[in-house]
C-alpha cells in the first residue's frame, strides 16, 4: 500500500500543468478508478478521468487528552455529512464524536465545534449560511441547533406543532439547509411527505417538494378488482422518501430521493415545490421526466432490479449537480438540465485503501475552485478531488452551452472532442456552436453524431430551405410547364401509350417465372384470390419465394441504412447486416415453421409448401413501400413526420392484412378461425423461442461438463 | 409511303372550315337554342361573377403587391418566392399543421362515417331516422356545441369536465390544459373535428348504404359469399361507389377549408405558439388583418392547388372507370 504525500502530488500536479501547458492534451494523471460516460446511442465508454484526487482530510487529527495532557489521535468516527460555506470553509459532521470539525479553505484544521451546554448526540447535518451560523441536525436529541459563528448555541428547534402535520410523523432531522429568509428546509428520516418547511422562529410552514407515489400497471388493476378489505391489505404504497437537500446559489432547492423509484432522484424544486428538472421545452416547459443514478450493469434481489439509491448531491456555482449512489458507489455528474457529464467509482475492494477510491460515500460537496469532497464513512476521511485538464475544459465548455454562448464554448468542446472523440456532451455543444454559426451541414453531421434527432431535423429543415430558395425559379417553371402539360397533353400522352406497348409484351412472355412475377402485381389487387391462385394455380414456386424473400432482406438492410436520421436513430456505419439477416430468417423461419404445424393440427389444407410460399409473398407490400419510403424521407424533416409515419403505418397494416389473408386462404378458414391461429401461431413461437433458448443453455452446460471432465483426465 | 401522307393531311386541312366560317355555325347554333341558353343563363351569370370571378381574380391577385387601398402593382412571382422559401410560420407551423390534419380528419372523417352509415343500415326503419339526427346534428350545431359542451369539458382548470374526470381516476395528477398547451391543442382539434364530420358525406354514404339493392345480397349468398364483411366489401362498397367518391370529395374539401377550430377551442388568434395554425388561418391572418391582399391570394391559390391535386387522388382511387 503507497501512502502518497500531498506534498508529492502536488509536486506531480504542478509539472502535470506545466507538461500540459506546453504538451496541451496529452498527458493525463493516472487515477485509481475508471470513468464512465455514455455515448450519444446510450452505450457506456470510457473517458478521461474528469477529477483527480489531491489529499484526504480527517485522518490528522489530535484531541488532548484530559488526564494525561497528551495530544492523542482523535480520527473522524462514522461521520455522516460534509458542507462547505460561501467562504470555502469545510465543516465535517463527525457523527461518532458528536462534534463538527472546521477547517479553513487550505484544508487547515480550525477547531472543534461541540455545544457545551447542551452535547449533540449523533447529529448527521450541517447547513452554515453566509454569515456563518451554522445550523445542525441533531438526530440523537431529535431537534435543530441553530448556533452563531462562534458556536454557541443561539437556538432549540424542537418538533413544531401543527394540526397539519400528522400524527405518525417522526421528527428525525438527518439533513437541512436554510434559504436566504431563513427559513429551514429539514429532511426528516423516511419521510416521504417531503422537507418539513420551517420558518426563522422554528413554525411549521409546509410539507416542501414531496415526491409522487409510483403507480404501475399492476397497481392499477389491483385497484380496479380488489374488495377494499383485499385493498387494505396490501403493502401500503408510499412515495420516495427524501434523502438529502442542497441549495444552489440561486436559492434553488434540490432534494434526492432514494428508494424502490426509477425517476425523478433528483429534483429541483421552484417555490411551489414543483420539479423543474425535466427534459423541458424550451417555451412551455412541458417535458418528460429524467432518470438519475447510473450504472455498468444491473443488479438483481430477488428478482427485482436495485435501484440506484442517491444519498447526497452537490450542486457547484454553475449549476451542475454531484449525486452519490450508495448502492452502486457510484459519483455522477450531471450538467444543469440533468445530462449525463461523468460517472466514476463503483464497488471497491475491501481489504486496500488507496487515494481516489472509495468504499462507502455518504457525502458530497464541492467548493468554489471546483473542488469535490466527498466523504467516506467506512474509512472516516474526507478525499479532495479537483478538476482535472479534461475535466475543466467540459465544464466551461458546458457552462457557456448552457447560457447560450455557443459560439464561445466551440474551441473548448473541439479540445474536448480532440480528448475523447466519442464524448456526446461536446458533439451536442459543437453541433449547436455550428448552428448558431449558420454552418448547417456541419450542425446536421454533428447532430447525427451526438444522436440528437430534433437537432438533425432542424439542422436539415435549414438546408432544405436554402437548396430550395436557390431553385426557387427553376421549380416555379418546372410546376407551371408540368401543370400546363399535364391539362393540355394528358390525353395526347395516354394515345401515345408506350406503357400499353411495354404491358402487352410484358404479358406475351410465356415464361413461368415471369408469370410468377406478374402474379406478385395480381396480389396486390386481389389479395385473397391471389393466395388461393398459389395453391391451387401453381403460381408460386420455391424460386420465386425465395427471390421475394432475398428482395426483403435487401429492402429492410436498405431502410434500416437510408431512412432519413430523423426517423431511424442508428448510424449508417452501425447498420450490421449479418444480424439483421439472422433475425429476419429466425423470426421468418419460426413463422413458417410454427404457423404450418398449428394449421396441420387445426384443420387447415395448406402444405408447407404453400405457407412457405405464401409467407413470402405476403412481404411484397413491404418490399414494394418500405425502399421508396426511406428514399423519400431523407427530404422529409421532423416537421412532415406524420406523412412519413401514416405511410409507414399503413404499410404494416397492409402487411398484418397480408399475413392474414395468406393464413385464411391457403387454409381455408372463417375469419374467426384465422384470428385463432395466428395467435396460436404466435405462442407457437414464443414456446419456440423458450425451447431453443433452454436447449442451447442445457448443451452449452453439457460441453463445458465434457470439456471439464476431459481437463480433469488429461492432467491427471 | 410519304406521299399518300400529304395526301391525307392536305384532305384533313380541306376537310377543315375557316375560323371565321366555324364561328358562324357556333352562334347559328346557339340562336338556334336559344329557349335552353336562357335558362340556363341565371345559372352560369350568377356563377359566374360569385365564383369564377372571384377565383379568377385571386389568380390574378396572387402576382400583385395589393394592400386594399393603393392600385396593386405587379411584382411576378415574389408573392410564392416569399411563401414558399421565406415564411417560417406557413412552412413550419401553417403547412405541417394542415397536412396533419388533413391526413388524420379526412380519411379518419371517412371512414367512421362509412361504418356509421353502415351500422345505422342495419337498424330498424323507425329508430333509424333518430340515430342518423344524432350523428348528424354536430355538423349543424357546431357552434353551438362548441360553446357549451367542448370549452367546458377542455377548460384547463381542475373543474374542466376532462380535467376533473381524469383527476378523479387518478390518471393525471395535476390539471391540463388541453387547448392552451401546444401539445395537446391539434389533438383537441382533430377530436372535435372528427365529432362534428358526420356532415353531407355521411348522409350520402348512408343513402348509398340503403340503396344497395337487396336482391344483391341474395344473389351473393347463393354464391358462397359466407361473412358480412365479405358483404360489405364485394357488394355494398362497389355498389355505391358515386356516394364513396361524393363523400371522400366533402372529406377532403372540408378537411382542408377547416381553420376556425383551433381558434374557437383555444379562444385566442393566433393559436398557442401557431400549434392550430392552418392554411386558411394563414389566409385570414394575411388578409383580413395584416391587409396584404396580393399575399394572401397567393396563399389561397395554394391551398385551391391541394385541394385539386388531393381531389383528382379520390377521383382515381373512388372514381368509376369506363369498364365498371
Amino acid at each position: 500500500m503507497k501512502k502518497w504525500s500531498s506534498k508529492f502530488i502536488l509536486l506531480m500536479l504542478g509539472t502535470l500543468l506545466l507538461c500540459s501547458s506546453i504538451l496541451p492534451a496529452t498527458v493525463q494523471a493516472e487515477v485509481m478508478y475508471p470513468t464512465f460516460t455514455r455515448d450519444s446511442f446510450g452505450s457506456i465508454i470510457f473517458t478521461q478521468p474528469p477529477y483527480t484526487p489531491t489529499v484526504t482530510l480527517g485522518n490528522e487529527l489530535y484531541v488532548v487528552d484530559e488526564e494525561t495532557g497528551e495530544q492523542v489521535p482523535s480520527p473522524f468516527q462514522n461521520p455522516k455529512d460534509v458542507f462547505i460555506d460561501s467562504k470555502d470553509h469545510i465543516y465535517v459532521v463527525d457523527t461518532g464524536n458528536n462534534r463538527i470539525v472546521h477547517f479553513d479553505e487550505n484544508f487547515e484544521f480550525i477547531r472543534f465545534i461541540t455545544v457545551d451546554d447542551s452535547p449533540m448526540n449523533a447529529p448527521e447535518g450541517i447547513y452554515v449560511n453566509d454569515e456563518g451560523h451554522i445550523y445542525v441536525a441533531d438526530t440523537g436529541n431529535k431537534r435543530v441547533i441553530h448556533l452563531d459563528p462562534e458556536g454557541r448555541l443561539v437556538k432549540e428547534i424542537h418538533e413544531p406543532a401543527s394540526r397539519y402535520i400528522p400524527a405518525d410523523f417522526k421528527y428525525d432531522p438527518i439533513k437541512l439547509v436554510a434559504d436566504n429568509r431563513g427559513y429551514l428546509y429539514v429532511v426528516t428520516l423516511g419521510g416521504y411527505q417531503g422537507l418539513l418547511q420551517l420558518d426563522p422562529d422554528g413554525n411549521f410552514q409546509s410539507f416542501y417538494g414531496a415526491n409522487l407515489t409510483e403507480f404501475s400497471v399492476l397497481d392499477a388493476i389491483k385497484r380496479f378488482l380488489y374488495t377494499e378489505e383485499m385493498y387494505a391489505n396490501e403493502i401500503s404504497k408510499l412515495p420516495g422518501s427524501v434523502s438529502n437537500v442542497a441549495i444552489d446559489s440561486n436559492g434553488f432547492i434540490y432534494t434526492a430521493t432514494a428508494g424502490d423509484i426509477s425517476e425523478n432522484q433528483i429534483k429541483r424544486l421552484d417555490i411551489q415545490g414543483k420539479n423543474l428538472l425535466k427534459t423541458s421545452d424550451e417555451l412551455t416547459g412541458s417535458g418528460s421526466t429524467l432518470t438519475f443514478g447510473e450504472y455498468l450493469r444491473p443488479n438483481y434481489v430477488s428478482g427485482r432490479l436495485v435501484q440506484p439509491q442517491l444519498i447526497d448531491l452537490a450542486v457547484d456555482r454553475n449549476g451542475n449537480i454531484t449525486a452519490i449512489d450508495r448502492s452502486y458507489n457510484f459519483i455522477n455528474q450531471y450538467d444543469m438540465y440533468g445530462n449525463l457529464l461523468f460517472f466514476w467509482g463503483g464497488q471497491s475492494s475491501p481489504s486496500s485503501s488507496q487515494l481516489g477510491l472509495i468504499k462507502n460515500p455518504v457525502a458530497v460537496d464541492v467548493n468554489s475552485r471546483d473542488e469535490l469532497f466527498i466523504l467516506d464513512d467506512q474509512e472516516g476521511i474526507l478525499q479532495v478531488f479537483e478538476l482535472s485538464e479534461f475535466g475543466s475544459l467540459v465544464f466551461t465548455a458546458t457552462q457557456l452551452t448552457n447560457h447560450g454562448y455557443y459560439l464561445e464554448s466551440e474551441q473548448y468542446w473541439q479540445r474536448v472532442l480532440d480528448l475523447n472523440a466519442q464524448y456526446a456532451p461536446a458533439m451536442m455543444g459543437l453541433a449547436k456552436a455550428a448552428y448558431k454559426n449558420e454552418d448547417y451541414v456541419k450542425a446536421r453531421d454533428l447532430y447525427r453524431n451526438a444522436g440528437d434527432q430534433v437537432g438533425f431535423s432542424d439542422a436539415f429543415w435549414q438546408i432544405r430551405l436554402v437548396w430550395f430558395q436557390e431553385r426557387f425559379s427553376f421549380f416555379a417553371t418546372l410546376f407551371l410547364v408540368l401543370g400546363f402539360g399535364y391539362l393540355f397533353f394528358g390525353r395526347l400522352l395516354k394515345r401515345l401509350s408506350f406503357m400499353k406497348r411495354l404491358k402487352e409484351k410484358y404479358a406475351s412472355s410465356q415464361s413461368k417465372f415471369m408469370e410468377q412475377i406478374r402474379h406478385v402485381f395480381y396480389m396486390l389487387k386481389h389479395p385473397i384470390d391471389g393466395f388461393t391462385a398459389l395453391r391451387y394455380e401453381d403460381k408460386g414456386s420455391y424460386i420465386s419465394a425465395t427471390v421475394i424473400l432475398v428482395i426483403a432482406y435487401i429492402s429492410l438492410v436498405f431502410q434500416q441504412m437510408y431512412t432519413s436520421f430523423a426517423f431511424n436513430k442508428v448510424l449508417r456505419s452501425q447498420v450490421d447486416a449479418g444480424s439483421i439477416l439472422v433475425q429476419f430468417a429466425v423470426i421468418w423461419f419460426s413463422w413458417v415453421i410454427c404457423n404450418y404445424l398449428i394449421s396441420s393440427i387445426y384443420r387447415g389444407e395448406g402444405r408447407f409448401r404453400d405457407v412457405f410460399i405464401g409467407s413470402a409473398y405476403a412481404l411484397i407490400p413491404y418490399i414494394l413501400i418500405s425502399i421508396p419510403l426511406a428514399i423519400v424521407s431523407n427530404a422529409l424533416s421532423l416537421s412532415e413526420q406524420t406523412i412519413y409515419q401514416y405511410i409507414l403505418y399503413g404499410l404494416y397494416i397492409w402487411v398484418g392484412a397480408m399475413f392474414f389473408w395468406k393464413v385464411q386462404s391457403l387454409q381455408n378458414y372463417g375469419v374467426g378461425e384465422t384470428v385463432i391461429n395466428i395467435f396460436l401461431s404466435l405462442f407457437a413461437m414464443l414456446v419456440l423461442g423458450v425451447l431453443a433458448f433452454i436447449i442451447f443453455g442445457l448443451s452449452n452446460e453439457l460441453r463445458m461438463f465434457i470439456y471439464e471432465v476431459y481437463q480433469e483426465v488429461s492432467m491427471r | 409511303m410519304s406521299t399518300i401522307e400529304l395526301k391525307q393531311s392536305a384532305v384533313v386541312r380541306r376537310s377543315k372550315p375557316s375560323f371565321s366560317a366555324r364561328m358562324k355555325q357556333f352562334f347559328q347554333e346557339v340562336w338556334n337554342y336559344r329557349l335552353s341558353y336562357l335558362f340556363l343563363a341565371p345559372f352560369v351569370i350568377t356563377f359566374f361573377i360569385f365564383i369564377m370571378l372571384p377565383v379568377l381574380a385571386a389568380m390574378g391577385l396572387s402576382f400583385f403587391y395589393y394592400n386594399g387601398m393603393q392600385t396593386p402593382h405587379w411584382i411576378g412571382w415574389a408573392n410564392y418566392q416569399y411563401l414558399f422559401s421565406q415564411d417560417t410560420l406557413f412552412l413550419q407551423h401553417a403547412l405541417p399543421n394542415t397536412i396533419k390534419f388533413a391526413v388524420i380528419v379526412g380519411p379518419g372523417g371517412y371512414i367512421a362515417s362509412f361504418i356509421l352509415a353502415w351500422l345505422i343500415a342495419q337498424l330498424p326503419d323507425r329508430i333509424r331516422l333518430w340515430f342518423v339526427l344524432a350523428f348528424y346534428a354536430p355538423s349543424l350545431a357546431t357552434g353551438i356545441a362548441m360553446s357549451i359542451i367542448w370549452i367546458p369539458l377542455l377548460s384547463g382548470d381542475r373543474i374542466g369536465y376532462l380535467n376533473s374526470f381524469l383527476l378523479t381516476l387518478g390518471i393525471i395528477d395535476e390539471p391540463q390544459l388541453w387547448v392552451l398547451d401546444k401539445d395537446y391543442l391539434m389533438t383537441s382539434m382533430i377530436v372535435v373535428t372528427l365529432w362534428s364530420s358526420m356532415g353531407v358525406g355521411f348522409l350520402a354514404m348512408l343513402a348509398g348504404v340503403l340503396n344497395v339493392d337487396k336482391t344483391l345480397h341474395e344473389a351473393g349468398r347463393i354464391d358462397g359469399i359466407g361473412s358480412r364483411l365479405q358483404e360489405v366489401w364485394y357488394i355494398t362498397i362497389p355498389a355505391m361507389k358515386p356516394q364513396m367518391l361524393f363523400a371522400a370529395v366533402m372529406a377532403i374539401v372540408s378537411a382542408f377549408k377547416t381553420g376556425h377550430i383551433g381558434v374557437e377551442l383555444s379562444q385566442s388568434n393566433p393559436t398557442p405558439q401557431y400549434a392550430g395554425n392552418l392554411l386558411v388561418n394563414h389566409v385570414e391572418d394575411y388578409g383580413l388583418i395584416r391587409f396584404e391582399l396580393g399575399y394572401a391570394s397567393a396563399v389561397s391559390v395554394v391551398l385551391l392547388i391541394i385541394i385539386f391535386i388531393a381531389n383528382r387522388l379520390s377521383w382515381k382511387l373512388f372514381g368509376t372507370k369506363g369498364d365498371e
